[in-house]
């Protein structure tokens, strides 16, 4: 052989297995311009088609004609189809068919899939005993929906009660029956198991869970099927999804190592030289995976490496492929289901904590790792699916705020800047308590930019923290807000004043006589009268803030400086109160009126946090919470006024 | 959100106005309503004054009084005792003119200059809130003046057996030199209480033969019987003496209080309620218990009301068990605890009890009669304790004796088991200035 023709046959891959996962291989390549030959060999008789979308045929929510995938081939490229292959020769580096024709590839790319795993029990062959793996399963299956009169699906995972729900279509009574006690039990918990039960119930479809298939009876056909619970079922109809067994023979009878599938590493490379595996056949780390997401991951990875490098071989710069997140949909119930990372039943409680979020319907779980998300359960819908699923990926810490808002408002991400995502109701400008549908009206009105907005209905102009938001909004992208870290690290310095507040002792009092000593400050009524009032004239001085705010016509030095202003000035009266109070016990209503002050001190630190938070990263998470902590500062306030004003009194009836 | 997110803004107006209408409501009521004002008081009341500390208006006379209202409080209760202490530092003294520079250092007219209530902080003993050696800034003099007070430091001056601000009568130097070289046991006794006397004088005699009929109903024997035999049925005080009222003589009143007692006994009533043990009575509020007491109490006791009948049961008056065992029946404390082994308690003649210090014999006047009576107010001789010398201690010791005794606090606990640990040098001193100076 020629180098040339050598290095041709060294570039040609060969796929064998047209699933969804050999198409998009494929497609791939395709896709990234791959300059060998690629030929795709697929054992059915039918073009490649997606089969995930099968049990949406069987339901008749999607035509044939939508699941028909396309592969794209280049113009030397090859698909054989109803084509299997039986040999393997690694050495020549070649494979054969069936009928006896051999092809020479440089790589070989197994993608041979699974097939369903039906248990060894008696009766398993009989007429009306089905799988739901194939297209040929799906035209059984469609003739059986219409004459069956009671069908029994075993296997309560993803496909099983896709197919049950899909049975039922016309009527017909459908039993699913699982070995777990909960339903997907490696997606779901018990509450969101319960949930789809109730469902799958108001559908038609009889869900008996804990209980095993022991014996199918009938002469010919089916006629009942034996469960654990001794109870014969009668029925005309069986379906077993109950998991998959990769199709391994191939490889196994050709030197290729195999475990629970074909064993993979990193690079999907199998044991034998310039042999692939990708897909449900190929095992890694111990571990076969029964849904098509990570396929085609495996899939995508094997073409971007074999696409980049020439050699093909080897070399440190290639793509790895990372253990999948396992993640799973349902649509095919009136409920949408969702499901990714390590959840169900799976988990280690030790180190695990999960959040419920469960109101109006919504059934919504995050489980989380030391703070990190690594799993989610969603019943209804969830539109941070998306998102949900890469912060998994990455294992993204969720912070208390953030976990905060997913107990109380069930979502997680909210606060991204997307204008698409912020709700009608959410407020924007919390100064001015204007929520979007105000912004998206003046959007449609006309008001097309931030200050155009800010004119009309005074959204942005007091604090200015919402413009980034509003800019959003308007598609003005640079709109950058000054940072406000150091009111937050004022606030902290606030924090520690009363902390020292609440923990130090009383200040001392002189032991001996001494008209020089600091303690009258403290021990003395004249000299507290002076620190008193010097705290009112201060406090009334910085509450000039709240004009600002809400005053349309005071607009005095900016709001900024306002604030600055009140927040120091509000220390200074903490500092004032440390000789005030002499730090000495307080009871009755000088209690309460120090509570409240110190409340709203403490609440105040909040804000000053989420006011830095809020410039610092826009959004409606932050806004929310400041607003939490304003209001919660404005209410523990409420009260100072009337009980400082009983305070003096009583100090002078007295 | 929704509901603190009220959408109009009067209404978070509104209510914030009903929010401080309600508050100011709660605190108006209690300050011009309630007697007694939880919420209002402002810091914890010094031991004198802590059972009617809810009383507010015991000392807080009327609103916005100030100073002087709160002197005249005072002076309403402390008003007496002054003047029976001989004060060493009158009131006249500070209101003359020529002590105006020393009103200055220490407005001394004003109770409340030395005495601050609800300050727990710096609360000193005998609830002086200023720094132990007040007596520095008027009297920084005194060493040259005395040659043997040279050195000593100013919080030293209140020490046991020297001097006090008010009552000084048991340690002037005169008295001091008189009583100079008493022997520790003078050989003295209590004063007789003289009872014979006092009947003879009102008219009656002891002869019980003279009693009133015996009642018709039988349930009611046994406490004839025991009226009978105590001092009321000798002295012929009937039952409607005690169970009607001088005003309402129709009337039969099932539990006589303190006030039927008082148509007598209004010395000893006086004295009850201007000790700790009426104090709260005298003020209208519910009796004092010892639930309420800062000092240690038997638990047992601890939901007793204090009335008269807490210690003189209603019939049977027994003026022994009254003395003794009825203070123990409440009071836990060591010194108390340590009377039954202590000498005052074993003594051959048995006749010493808690009342002998704590309720002396002292000459008062019923009826425009003189005579030995019981001071029931038990606060009387007990703070500062020189207050005792006189009246008590030196019926039967010798006064250097007492005052190294009651200068010894560890005597004090054990209840005076022992002899005194140190010696307090104010008669030494005395004797010391009065030698005659030789040249």
């Amino acid at each position: 052989m020629t180098k040339t023709s050598d290095n041709r046959t060294k570039l040609t891959v060969a796929v064998v297995g047209s699933g969804p996962v050999g198409a998009y291989f494929v497609n791939e390549l395709a896709r990234l311009d791959y300059p060998g030959k690629v030929m795709i060999f697929g054992e059915e008789p039918h073009a490649p088609y997606n089969r995930v979308q099968l049990s949406s045929l069987l339901d008749g929510s999607c035509p044939w004609q939508d699941l028909v995938t396309r592969v794209n081939l280049a113009p030397h490229w090859e698909a054989h189809y109803h084509t299997r292959i039986t040999n393997i020769d690694s050495e020549n580096q070649r494979i054969a068919d069936s009928q006896g024709n051999t092809y020479d590839y440089g790589q070989l790319i197994l993608a041979t899939g699974s097939r369903p795993h039906i248990p060894a029990i008696p009766g398993s062959n009989l007429d009306g005993v089905y799988a739901f793996r194939n297209l040929d399963d799906a035209q059984h299956l469609l003739s059986r929906q219409v004459s069956s009169r009671h069908t029994v699906v075993v296997g309560g995972g993803l496909l099983g009660i896709e197919t049950a729900r899909a049975m039922a279509k016309y009527g017909t009574r459908v039993t699913l029956i699982h070995h777990s006690p909960i339903l997907m039990n490696r997606q779901l918990d018990e509450t969101s198991s319960k949930l789809l039960i109730a469902d799958l119930a108001a559908q038609g479809v009889d869900v008996q869970l804990s209980t095993a298939v022991l014996a199918i009876d009938g002469a010919r056909k089916v006629e009942s099927i034996m469960t654990r619970d001794k109870l014969p079922i009668p029925c005309d109809t069986i379906i077993f999804a109950t998991g998959i067994k990769p199709n391994l023979e191939l490889a196994r009878d050709h030197g290729v190592a195999v475990g629970q599938g074909i064993k993979i590493n990193s690079h999907l490379q199998t044991n034998t030289p310039n042999v692939f595996a990708i897909g449900e056949c190929a095992e890694f780390n111990g571990r076969i995976f029964g849904l098509v997401a990570p396929g085609l991951e495996q899939a995508g990875v094997l073409a971007k490496n074999l696409s980049t490098l020439p050699e093909h071989n080897g070399g440190e710069s290639r793509a790895e492929y990372q253990e999948s997140l396992l993640s799973a949909s349902l649509k095919v119930v009136d409920t949408p289901v969702f499901s990714t990372g390590e959840v169900g039943q799976d988990y280690d409680y030790d180190h695990y904590t999960h959040l419920i979020y469960d109101k109006d319907g919504l059934y919504r779980k995050i489980v989380l790792n030391r703070g990190r998300i690594v799993g989610a359960i969603g019943l209804g819908d969830w539109p941070e699916q998306d998102i949900l699923k890469e912060a998994i990926a990455k294992k993204q810490y969720i912070s208390p705020l953030r976990r905060l808002l997913f107990r109380l408002q069930g979502s997680l991400f909210s606060d991204e800047q997307d204008p698409k995502r912020i709700r009608d109701s959410a407020i924007v400008c919390n100064c001015r308590q204007i929520p979007a549908s105000t912004i998206r009206e003046q959007l449609r009105l006309g008001q097309c930019t931030v200050e155009a907005i800010g004119n009309s209905c005074g959204a942005g102009t007091v604090c200015g923290s919402c413009q980034p938001i509003l800019g959003a909004f308007t598609a003005q992208k640079n709109l950058t807000l000054p940072s406000q870290k150091n009111l937050a690290l004022w606030g902290g310095i606030v924090a520690l004043l009363i902390t020292a507040f609440f923990l130090l002792p009383p200040l001392s009092i002189s032991e001996t006589y001494n008209p020089k000593a600091l303690d009258k400050w403290w021990s003395d009524t004249f000299y507290r009268q002076i620190s008193g009032f010097t705290m009112l004239g201060l406090m009334t001085l910085g509450l000039l803030v709240a004009l600002r705010k809400r005053l349309s016509w005071f607009r005095w030095l900016k709001f900024e400086r306002w604030r600055w202003l009140h927040v120091l000035l509000s220390s200074l009266c903490i500092a004032i109160l440390f000789v005030h109070t002499g730090l000495g016990e307080v009871q009755g209503l000088n209690f309460y009126l120090l509570m409240s002050f110190m409340a709203a001190g403490i609440f105040g630190i909040g804000t000053t946090l989420m006011t830095h938070l809020e410039t610092a990263k826009p959004g409606i998470t932050n806004k929310t919470f400041k607003r939490w902590f304003t209001t919660a500062h404005l209410i523990s306030f409420w009260p100072f006024p009337v009980l400082l004003a009983l305070h003096v009194l009583t100090v002078y009836w007295f | 959100m929704a509901a603190l997110s009220l959408n109009k803004p009067w209404i978070k107006w509104l209510f914030w106005l009903l929010a401080t209408l309600a508050i100011a409501t709660y605190f108006g009521l209690q300050l011009t309503q309630q007697k007694e004002k939880p919420d209002l008081l402002i810091g914890q009341s010094s031991h004198g004054h802590h059972q009617i500390e809810m009383a507010c208006e015991t000392c807080h006379t009327s609103p916005f009084g100030g100073t002087e209202v709160l002197q005249d409080a005072c002076v309403n209760c402390h008003g007496d005792e002054l003047k029976t202490a001989l004060d060493s530092h009158p009131l006249k003294k500070f209101k003359d003119p020529r002590n105006a520079e020393r009103v200055e250092i220490l407005d001394a007219r004003y109770c409340v200059t030395c005495h601050r209530e609800h300050n727990p902080d710096i609360t000193r003993p005998m609830a002086v809130t200023l720094p132990e050696d007040y007596c520095f800034e008027c009297h920084k003099e005194v060493g040259e003046e005395r040659e043997s007070h040279k050195g000593m430091g100013f919080e030293t001056c209140a020490s046991a057996g020297c001097h006090n601000f008010h009552d000084n009568k048991a340690l002037y130097e005169n008295f001091l030199l008189n009583h100079a070289h008493e022997p520790d046991m003078t050989g003295g006794a209590v004063p007789k209480r003289a009872l014979d006397e006092y009947m003879k004088s009102i008219g009656k005699n002891w002869d019980t033969k003279n009693s009133i009929a015996l009642p018709q109903n039988p349930d009611n024997e046994a406490i004839h019987h025991q009226w009978a035999h105590s001092s009321h049925g000798k002295a012929e005080v009937a039952c409607t003496n005690c169970h009607t009222a001088k005003e309402t003589p129709d009337q039969w009143i099932e539990k006589p209080d303190h006030n039927q007692c008082s148509s007598c006994h209004s010395n000893e009533v006086a004295g009850f309620l201007n000790g700790k043990h009426g104090m709260r009575l005298k003020q209208g509020l519910s009796p004092m218990t010892p639930a309420q007491a800062r000092l240690p109490m038997s638990e047992d006791a601890a939901h007793k009301e204090l009335s008269c009948n807490s210690c003189h049961s209603a019939h049977e008056d027994d003026t022994q068990y009254a003395a003794t065992e009825a203070c123990l029946g409440c009071h836990a404390d060591d010194h108390s605890l340590a009377f039954e082994d202590s000498p005052h308690a074993n003594l051959q003649s048995n006749t010493l009890s808690c009342a002998t210090c704590h309720m002396p014999r002292v000459e008062m006047t019923t009826f425009g009669i003189e005579h030995i009576g019981v001071e029931h107010n038990q606060n009387a001789t007990l703070r500062p304790n020189e207050k005792m010398l006189r009246p008590v201690c030196m019926n039967c010791h010798g006064l250097g004796f007492a005052i190294d005794a009651l200068a010894d606090p560890t005597l004090i606990e054990s209840n005076f088991k022992g002899l005194p640990k140190g010696h307090i040098k104010s008669i030494d001193m005395a004797l010391e200035r009065d030698k005659p100076t030789t040249y």
